[in-house]
């Protein structure tokens, strides 16, 4: 019974959706602000149980209950991030400094080696590895259009030169590898959104009960 | 207003309805379009094929409800290949919303290949913050799991007794729509030596290559089309199989209206410049 309801809640709530296809109307301003409100309470809910409970209610309580004031060092990071709320109040707003700090620093410690580790020399080496482990021909001009993709289009973006000569001429093809690259992306996001529509799609035609005497017949 | 005049300035709403009878239509006349499968979906396919039975698999659920139309798909088809493979399967998310998603997805699985919770596969449910996640993996998975998705200890349940690190885990496969994979190739790939694989949407699958090539990706499934070909290879006719006919039909419909308005631009020009040399 309330699996029916939720189908034809789901049903009624992606007609309204696509309703804007037509134009802009009221039915489609309902489902967006029921779906803003829908997900701002749900991620509030998961917050609550996912992070207030057990890394700040539960470790305190065993802290007051059971004698383990270790538990007690919990109140650090969630005073510090109390005082983000600082910002609000103009006089204090000078204590949302030492969150923000702490938050940089650690980000900055955690994330700046492993990045340079995965996104930039391992994306140079693979950019510039040695033809001689290519398997076939396929591969080492696979190899080559990607070293010269690379060096055109980071010669596209290097201003401090006019480009002219081989320079023009460089950055030239740099941008007609660009533009491959954009056509690329955005053929994939094509195919995506339409992946989409496809399931909704399906949804329908399977749950609308006439409908889906008709796909099921065609299946 | 002449024929190309009138082409020039249709209403986008037409369009709108050309793609929809080409969605539709596969879906009520179906039939089958061909299914090639691509080198990265294969090397995905071929490093499960290689690992032992037994191994364990971490597979992360980090897709919402908003794609599940082409994640959910390929998640069941690489989730049937580890359990015909007899892989252990630990599985999790780092999305709040796929919380369920993921639970799904394995009692699925479970029921179609006679999988026991517990013993061949685990659900560890949701945790917040990717770094401090993948990087407590790699020292004890307890640390950022303490409790599996339905509250029970991590280190009593059977199937994690041998397992405590990347060490122990031969393949992490994140299933994901947004920057999921590129923290896993950081902070698992990079700092752990990890293998990762990936099965994306197709928007991120231009962003990944670049990883693929340089060998941080064990192999790559890129959306409906990717789920199709690993269906393909499992011999799975799922939603993916069958959405790429409509997806097929789609396309032809995109192509024939940008030659279309291609064609209707060039000749519109062709027209304005003769009217100025006159």
């Amino acid at each position: 019974m309330f699996n029916a309801i939720g189908i034809w809640v789901a049903i009624g709530l992606t007609i309204c959706v696509y309703s804007f296809l037509y134009k802009d109307n009221p039915l489609f301003k309902f489902a967006e602000h029921l779906f803003v409100g829908i997900s701002a309470g749900y991620l509030l809910a998961i917050a609550y149980h996912t992070n207030f409970l057990p890394y700040i209610y539960y470790p305190l309580k065993s802290a007051l209950t059971e004698g383990k004031y270790r538990e007690f060092s919990v109140l650090i990071p969630s005073l510090m991030g109390l005082m983000l709320f600082s910002r609000f109040v103009p006089r204090y707003n000078w204590m949302v400094r030492w969150p923000f700090a702490f938050l940089m620093g650690y980000s900055a410690g955690v994330k700046i080696p492993v990045i340079m580790q995965a996104d930039i020399y391992r994306q140079i080496q693979g950019t510039i590895q040695p033809f001689g482990d290519k398997s076939s021909l396929w591969a080492i001009t696979n190899a080559v259009m990607i070293m010269l993709g690379v060096i055109c289009t980071l010669i596209y973006f290097f201003f401090s030169r006019e480009r002219k000569g081989l320079s023009g001429g460089l950055s030239e093809a740099g941008i007609i590898f660009l533009m491959i690259g954009f056509g690329a992306s955005f053929g994939y996001t094509v195919m995506a959104r339409i992946s989409l529509l496809i399931g909704r799609v399906d949804f329908l035609l399977q749950n609308i009960p006439f409908i889906n005497s008709i796909v099921s017949n065609g299946r | 207003m002449s024929l190309t005049e009138r082409l020039l300035n249709i209403d986008r709403r037409y369009i709108y309805l050309v793609i929809a009878v080409a969605v539709l239509v596969p879906f009520i006349l179906p039939f089958h379009m061909p299914v090639y499968v691509s080198q990265p979906v294969r090397s995905v396919y071929d490093f499960i094929e290689a690992l032992p039975e037994g191994s364990v698999v971490l597979v992360g659920f980090n897709y919402s409800p908003s794609t599940m139309p082409e994640l959910y798909p390929m998640s069941l088809a690489v989730l049937k290949h580890c359990c015909s493979r007899k892989l252990k399967i630990i599985g999790m998310t780092l999305y709040s919303s796929a919380a369920t998603i993921g639970d799904t997805a394995l009692k699925e699985m479970a029921e179609s290949c006679s999988y026991q919770e517990l013993q061949d596969y685990v659900y560890l449910g949701y945790k917040p913050n990717f770094e401090a996640t993948m990087l407590g993996i790699g020292e004890d998975i307890a640390d950022p799991f303490p409790t599996d998705y339905m509250n029970r200890p991590v280190t009593e349940i059977s199937m994690m007794k041998n397992i405590k690190n990347y060490r122990d885990i031969a393949l992490v496969i994140d299933l994901g729509s947004g920057n999921t994979p590129e923290a896993w190739i950081a902070y698992a790939g990079s700092r752990y030596g990890q293998k990762i694989a990936s099965g994306c949407t197709g928007v991120m699958v231009s962003g990944l290559y670049p990883y693929l090539k340089a060998g941080q990706l064990v192999g790559l499934i890129g959306g409906l089309k990717g789920a199709a070909e690993y269906e393909k290879l499992v011999k799975l006719t799922g939603k993916a199989t069958l959405g790429m006919n409509a997806q097929s039909m789609a396309h032809l419909a995109i192509i024939f209206l940008v030659l279309l308005g291609n064609v209707v631009y060039l000749i519109s020009r062709h027209k304005a410049r003769k009217k100025v040399k006159v």
